[in-house]
Parts: C-alpha cells; sequence; structure tokens
C-alpha cells in the first residue's frame, strides 16, 4: 500500500475512533514534535501483517481525550487514568486500523503499554515508521504512527 | 425486570465507558458487576447470577475466547447470554467468537446505539 494511502487511514481511523468514543474530532494536522510530560503508548499486533502502532498525546491532549471517554471534568483525572485511556486510544486505533488493512484476516494485538516519550530528532523517528501523522485537537496534539514489518 | 450485566474488559477505564454507554442506553440495569479477565470472571459467577456478560478478547490469564468457551461447557452458566465487545473486527474472529457460542458482537469503536441495539437484539427485549 502507499505511503499516501497509510496516511489517509491513519486519518479516517483517527477521525471516527476519536468522534464515536472521545465525543471530539482532530482540527487539522499538527507539527509532530515529542515533549517530556507527553504520554506515549504502543503495542504490537501480529497476523499478516504484523507490526507495531505507537500513540503519543500531549498532556493537555490526553487530559482532554480521557475527560471526554470517561465523562469526567478534566481537573479531576489523575496520571493513571490518563495513561489507561491513552493505552485504550492506542488499542482502539490499532484495531480499527489493522481490520481495515485487512479486513478478512485475523490478528492478535499485545497489550498496549505506556512507554517512555522519545524526544529525539523528528526525522531520526521518522525512518522508522511506515506512516505517522500528528492532529491538532481541542487542546494539545495526537500524533499517530504505524510501523509493519516486511513480509517473508 | 432489572438486568444484572457483568463486564469483563482488563481496561478499567474501558469498563468504565461501556458502564457509561449501557447507562446512556436506557436499558433498566440493577446491578453491574466487573472482572479484569476470564478467570476473575468465572469466580465472580459462582458467587452471584448475571443475565449478560460483556466481554472483550484479548485479556491476561484467560481470553475472552477461552471465557465463553468455559461458559458454553458449563451446564449452569451457559444459559447467560455473552456480547463481545473488541476492536477486532475481522469477519474471521466474528465468526469465531458466535461459533464459539457468543450471541452478539460490537466492534470498537461503537456508537451507544449500536450496543443497545446488540443487547436488544440478544435479550430480545424492546425497544427502550
Amino acid at each position: 500500500m502507499p505511503e499516501q494511502n497509510f496516511s489517509q487511514l491513519i486519518s479516517e481511523t483517527v477521525c471516527t475512533v476519536l468522534e464515536t468514543m472521545f465525543f471530539t474530532v482532530p482540527l487539522g494536522y499538527a507539527e509532530s514534535k515529542a515533549h517530556p510530560g507527553d504520554m506515549e503508548a504502543r503495542l504490537a499486533f501480529h497476523g499478516h501483517p504484523s507490526g507495531a502502532l505507537d500513540v503519543c498525546l500531549s498532556r493537555p491532549g490526553a487530559r482532554m481525550l480521557a475527560g471526554g471517554f470517561l465523562g469526567e471534568e478534566d481537573e479531576t483525572l489523575t496520571d493513571i487514568q490518563l495513561g489507561q485511556v491513552t493505552c485504550e486510544l492506542a488499542n482502539m486505533l490499532c484495531g480499527s486500523l489493522v481490520s481495515k488493512l485487512e479486513p478478512e484476516e485475523s490478528f492478535n494485538l499485545d497489550p498496549p503499554e505506556l512507554v517512555p516519550v522519545r524526544t529525539e530528532d523528528s526525522s531520526e523517528r521518522e525512518s522508522s515508521f511506515t506512516s505517522r501523522q500528528s492532529f491538532e485537537l481541542e487542546s494539545g496534539v495526537l500524533t499517530v504512527s504505524l510501523c509493519l514489518e516486511a513480509e517473508t | 425486570m432489572a438486568l444484572n450485566i457483568m463486564i469483563v474488559d482488563d481496561s478499567p477505564v474501558m469498563r468504565s465507558f461501556i458502564r457509561k454507554v449501557v447507562g446512556l442506553t436506557g436499558l433498566d440495569v440493577g446491578e453491574y458487576c466487573e472482572a479484569g479477565d476470564g478467570e476473575l470472571a468465572l469466580r465472580l459467577l459462582r458467587e452471584r447470577w448475571v443475565d449478560l456478560i460483556l466481554t472483550d478478547i484479548n485479556m491476561p490469564n484467560m481470553n475472552g475466547e477461552e471465557l465463553v468457551s468455559w461458559l458454553e461447557n458449563d451446564e449452569l452458566l451457559r444459559s447467560i447470554p455473552v456480547i463481545v465487545v473488541s476492536t477486532d473486527s475481522s469477519q474471521s474472529r466474528v465468526q469465531h467468537m458466535l461459533a464459539l457460542g457468543a450471541k452478539g458482537y460490537v466492534s470498537k469503536p461503537f456508537l451507544p446505539e449500536a450496543l443497545r441495539d446488540e443487547v436488544e437484539k440478544v435479550l430480545s427485549v424492546p425497544h427502550a
């Protein structure tokens, strides 16, 4: 699948998942830049294809999405809840994306895990991903990175 | 009559979300019961009766497939309808879970109406 199609697939999936489960929509594309304090979750998927999905949320973005998802005031949310919602977002985005890549195939998802935020140069990060997109949210930024393993 | 509903998912925030969505459906719910995996769900089912189980597939210890199979092989518990709520929307997975004994399947992400419709279909209750 060409890179452009992966980008479109990520955009469509992000819009659907945010609108359906988080009651918000992305406002547009954003510059991708990770900061200390962001929340990053990653999970691997196994099937045809196999790969990994990485979701990075700025702190305000995590707070806003968690508030919408849980129906709670942003100020009352704990870091644990923010992390759990970031993981759940990664889980849903990954499931939806992979189902669209190969609708007839079954696949297995590993449990999403919070990982340390990588703040290195974005071009260095870029090279390890098949496709990567950042979205501006009402508050904060969401970055989704998809990495597909080469089929043997 | 109020329904007792069990939600099985390893994500506490997803359990909370499902609970909220079920609340929005207008269904008459008595008690909620929650479990983080299939093993805990089975333990809880020995102590209390539920009318409906909503379960994820990917969970530690005992996953949703194993839970549905276990329930299907239990004389007493097999009568409890199970709806799978999963991110996996592939037709092969849906068919597999239904073949194992699940009565319904909702793919995440889902609208509250989709969950309500599936619950009503499975329980054969009229529109709330």
